[in-house]
């Protein structure tokens, strides 16, 4: 299998995207340690997903905005499993609030502090190793909102936009180094945050009434993101570094809203 | 992930222009060992659009080759037709024939030289696109590749014609895939940086290099990007696995963004002889 033997260790695996990207790399043969910092139910899910593609998974739970917890997280992995050859940063916080909202500041720490900063402790956290083993791949989960810059998303929006420049800087050095970073930038993914917004504006509960009727018949799923991920850490796609790739079938600023409000469905 | 081989394209009939050499011949191998049949496009060298059918052919998938130059609507359709006769239909469509003419600057360029260059990629793709698009729409999912260029970013004076040319493929690529969005159709930008092919050895001979392998230790990620690079990923974009990407750019350059790789090879020389 292409990640059989690699180690990858997934931030915020204990559901949605993440949980998608934990089992489609354990499928290819990858250990995952499965991060999490509150639901370690969903945690164990994972893992029990991983375990039943017989693989091994490692457990921990760390907040990503914290060095200290990071660096025992990626401690432990070596310590576990002897290296971490694939980091997908994929822990995030989501807040649709105006700039003028009474506790902005309070928005702004917590989503920089996960995206930015918590990704680049990771980052950091296993470079070493990658560096030793002359072999990385590093992704980092953005976003569509990138593009479509909703006022209410001003600090969701921004952090994930600073991904992408921050993938197209490091990328360059570490490719001397044999380590791959890319981002990955899905539209709303049929996941628990994700699925509430689009079924709120489809005034539908069964997200299966939207099959056919979104791009491409069916909302994307989290394997479809781990599809993506698990694909650029193969050999096939040893000379594709400094990328963002939008996984949003296309539609780039506007939104799935248009698809799959009543009014759309109506006129179709 | 989800059912069966996700990366299977048992069943598909892509058409790759251009697909004798090169970077064409490479999609159309890796195309053929995900599984699809291959109509290899040529326009002069049919020795080598044999060559690349017969290897497809020993893959276990059906090939046949195709002359037509893209830039002439009327045997663009009758290619279309040919594909569609020998091989049922065309649901992948990689435009990936070009040609690149000298450098000059738009001050002194020749008028001839530069619509040929722009007839080639902008015109030759859309003809091609039309000519498919009905075959295509008929079929549950269809795959349309672009083949652009590192150049559309990097934009080296002199070139003016393919910077042009690609970045107008580009912006096609881009609106194509919102036009067709609701058929089923998938459209993408695969943009390579400067392959291992016959086009970039004259780089090697530049710089007193006989050889690329010579090379490869002073290129990002260790290597110049091979023709295999870019059909690996042309393959996974048309395949379920990558299924609803589309509207991209992707270029295969290993994070080498903008900077030349002439001047990679540069530095490799420099370093080699000790300056």
């Amino acid at each position: 299998m292409d990640l059989e033997g690699r180690v990858a260790l997934i931030t915020g695996a204990s559901r949605g995207i993440g949980q998608g990207i934990a089992q489609s790399m354990a499928e290819a043969g990858a250990d995952i340690v499965v991060n999490y910092q509150r639901n370690k139910e969903g945690a164990e899910q994972t893992a029990v997903d991983v375990e039943a593609r017989g693989r091994k998974a490692l457990l921990y739970q760390a907040n990503v905005q914290n060095y200290d917890e990071v660096q025992a997280m990626v401690d432990q992995a070596v310590e576990t499993f002897g290296t971490v050859d694939i980091l997908v940063n994929n822990a995030g916080q989501h807040y649709s609030k105006s700039i003028m909202a009474e506790d902005a500041m309070d928005v702004f720490h917590d989503v920089y502090g996960t995206h930015i900063a918590g990704s680049f402790y990771c980052t950091q956290a296993v470079l070493p190793h990658m560096k030793k083993q002359r072999r990385g791949d590093i992704h980092f989960i953005s976003s569509l909102a990138t593009q479509q810059l909703w006022p209410d998303e001003w600090a969701y929006a921004s952090a994930k936009a600073w991904m992408g420049t921050f993938v197209k800087t490091i990328s360059k050095e570490l490719s001397w180094h044999g380590v791959r970073v890319n981002a990955i930038a899905p539209t709303i993914v049929e996941s628990d945050m994700g699925l509430k917004l689009v079924l709120d504006w489809a005034q539908i509960d069964d997200p299966r009434n939207l099959d056919g009727i979104v791009p491409f018949d069916r909302l994307i799923q989290p394997y479809d993101v781990g599809n993506l991920c698990t694909w650029l850490c193969t050999d096939k796609a040893s000379h594709i570094s400094g990328q963002v790739i939008y996984l949003d079938c296309g539609i780039g600023p506007s939104s799935l809203r248009e698809f799959v409000t009543p009014e759309a469905r109506a006129q179709r | 992930m989800g059912e069966g081989n996700l990366h299977s394209l048992e069943g598909r009939v892509a058409l790759v222009t251009g697909g004798s050499r090169g970077i064409g011949r490479a999609i159309s191998l890796a195309m053929a060992e995900a599984g699809a049949d291959v109509v290899v496009n040529f326009v002069n060298d049919e020795v080598s659009a044999r060559g690349t059918a017969d290897e497809i052919r020993a893959l276990g998938r059906k090939a046949m080759t195709c002359r037509a130059d893209v830039a002439d609507p009327d045997g663009v359709k009758a290619m279309v037709g040919a594909a569609v006769e020998g091989l049922g239909k065309v649901d992948i469509l990689v435009c990936n024939a070009g040609i690149i003419r000298r450098d000059s600057h738009v001050y002194e360029a020749d008028l001839e030289e530069f619509r040929e260059v722009i007839e080639n990629h902008v015109m030759g793709a859309f003809n091609c696109v039309q000519a498919a698009l009905p075959v295509m729409r008929q079929q549950p999912r269809g795959d349309i590749q672009l083949i652009g260029s590192t150049n559309a970013k990097m934009l080296p004076m002199g070139l003016t014609s393919y910077n042009v040319a690609k970045a107008g493929i580009e912006v096609m690529g881009r609106v194509l895939s919102k036009e067709e969005q609701g058929h089923g159709i998938r459209v993408n930008v695969i943009a390579p940086t400067t392959t291992e092919t016959d086009m970039a050895s004259g780089l090697l001979k530049r710089y007193g290099f006989s050889s690329f392998r010579e090379v490869d230790p002073y290129l990002p990620l260790g290597r110049i990007a091979q023709p295999r690079d870019t059909g690996n990923l042309c393959a996974f974009l048309a395949s379920e696995a990558g299924g609803h990407i589309s509207g991209q750019v992707i270029y295969v350059d290993a994070s080498q963004d903008r900077k030349p790789t002439q001047e990679f090879f540069s530095s490799a020389a420099e370093q080699r002889s000790g300056i």
